[in-house]
């Protein structure tokens, strides 16, 4: 990101290389639809262009990344009232097509798994990814959404309480 | 990223397709290829300038036609100069990169300037304009420096913090003018003069938190 802000324009190209599957892994969870993700990861690299002057020299690279596509993805959950929606019986368990590949083993798991984590609301959901995903600290996550990391602990404590319940113990 | 190393056994998403990837690098080249947009510092100092250029302004106009002397703008220094503090300081910290920290503590400044224009003011002389025209000529006023901070913030992501704080930037104008051309008493000023201050930052965080940012950058 450094060398792109002094100009190295085949800089971009090694950062989209290198981060774009993982923004858009990260995209996919949050947003639950693979086209969406794929629209939102252009519009993470294109703000990345837009804002190279953002970024801090000396920041991680990946959670700059995260905090943007994270930040595209709320904003366009909230535009489109995306909140997540509830499975309904009636549709017979099916999922959208949330660009999730088959399960390996045990199916039907697998699938009460996705279930329970799209019912998330986005901003738990968002903690849980960010923080049992990715494996960022309560620290780095408040730092990303702009919110204490007091809140940041409730979120996602909020989050994993909520998978217990629809999961039972299975989650624990 | 995106390790999988925890104990919640999601399966991970699909890739993205190579038509997708190709999609997104072409317009991120494109997008690098335009020229580039001025900085967030460039920003910072349009937003600034606004505010303390537009007070300097009305000063001058209200010198210009007498309807203010240098002697009264003297008794009134310690405020202006606050309130033209307060305003570059609330713009740098609504239009910097991350800094929620600073812009908790312009929104603490903003508090005791307000406390102190009031406090400064004292009893006060009887206008014969009613007391409302502060308030809307002061929302006026700061409606120029509201436009400007609303299109720079359309450049970083939609924030509401960071929208009262540029909102309060803007609307600290309002209250420049206020010390340059009221001599009302503190009980006009805490109602009539900071209600415009109020104003603009609701118009400001109403607006920019509608619109379709640029960017999403922190």
């Amino acid at each position: 990101m450094e060398r792109f802000q002094d100009g190295d324009s085949r800089a971009l190209d090694a950062l989209f290389d290198r981060h774009a599957s993982g923004v858009h892994t990260f995209l996919s969870r949050m947003v639950q639809d693979a086209t969406l993700a794929d629209d939102l990861l252009q519009t993470t690299f294109l703000s990345v262009v837009r804002s190279a002057d953002r970024y801090q020299r000396g920041l991680k690279v990946v959670p700059w990344l995260l905090t943007i596509a994270g930040n595209a993805a709320r904003d366009t959950l909230r535009r489109k009232r995306l909140q997540v929606e509830v499975m309904s019986d009636d549709e017979d368990g099916a999922l959208p097509d949330a660009g999730v590949e088959p399960a390996l083993s045990d199916p039907g798991q697998r699938r009460r798994i996705e279930q329970a984590f799209a019912q998330l609301p986005a901003q738990q959901r968002e903690c849980v990814v960010l923080h049992k995903l990715e494996g960022l600290s309560f620290e780095q996550i408040a730092q990303m959404l702009d919110i204490s990391e007091t809140a940041a602990r409730i979120r996602a404590h909020r989050g994993y309480e909520r998978l217990r319940e629809l999961l039972g113990d299975d989650a624990s | 990223m995106s390790g999988q190393t925890s104990d919640l056994p999601l399966p991970k998403p699909r890739p993205p397709s190579m038509e997708a990837l190709a999609k997104a690098r072409a317009a991120m080249q494109a997008e690098a290829a335009a020229p580039r947009r001025a900085s967030w510092k460039a920003g910072v100092a349009k937003a600034s300038g606004t505010i303390v250029g537009l007070s300097l302004a009305v000063a001058g106009v209200l010198l210009a036609v007498g309807a203010c002397t240098v002697d009264f703008l003297s008794s009134r220094a310690a405020t202006l100069a606050s309130l033209m503090t307060v305003g570059v300081v609330t713009a740098w910290a609504s239009l910097r990169p991350g800094g929620r920290v600073g812009r908790l503590v312009s929104l603490g400044l903003v508090v005791v300037a307000a406390v102190l224009i009031v406090l400064v003011r004292g009893a006060g002389e009887p206008s014969t304009q009613p007391a409302w025209v502060c308030t809307a000529s002061h929302f006026a006023v700061g409606l120029a420096p509201a436009a400007v901070v609303i299109a720079l913030l359309r450049g970083m992501a939609p924030n509401r913090l960071r929208a009262v704080v540029a909102g309060l930037a803007a609307g600290t104008t309002g209250a420049l003018v206020g010390e340059l051309a009221c001599a009302q008493s503190a009980g006009h000023v805490a109602v009539f003069h900071l209600s415009a201050w109020v104003l603009v930052a609701l118009v400001v965080t109403f607006i920019s938190t509608r619109l379709t940012p640029r960017s999403y950058a922190p």
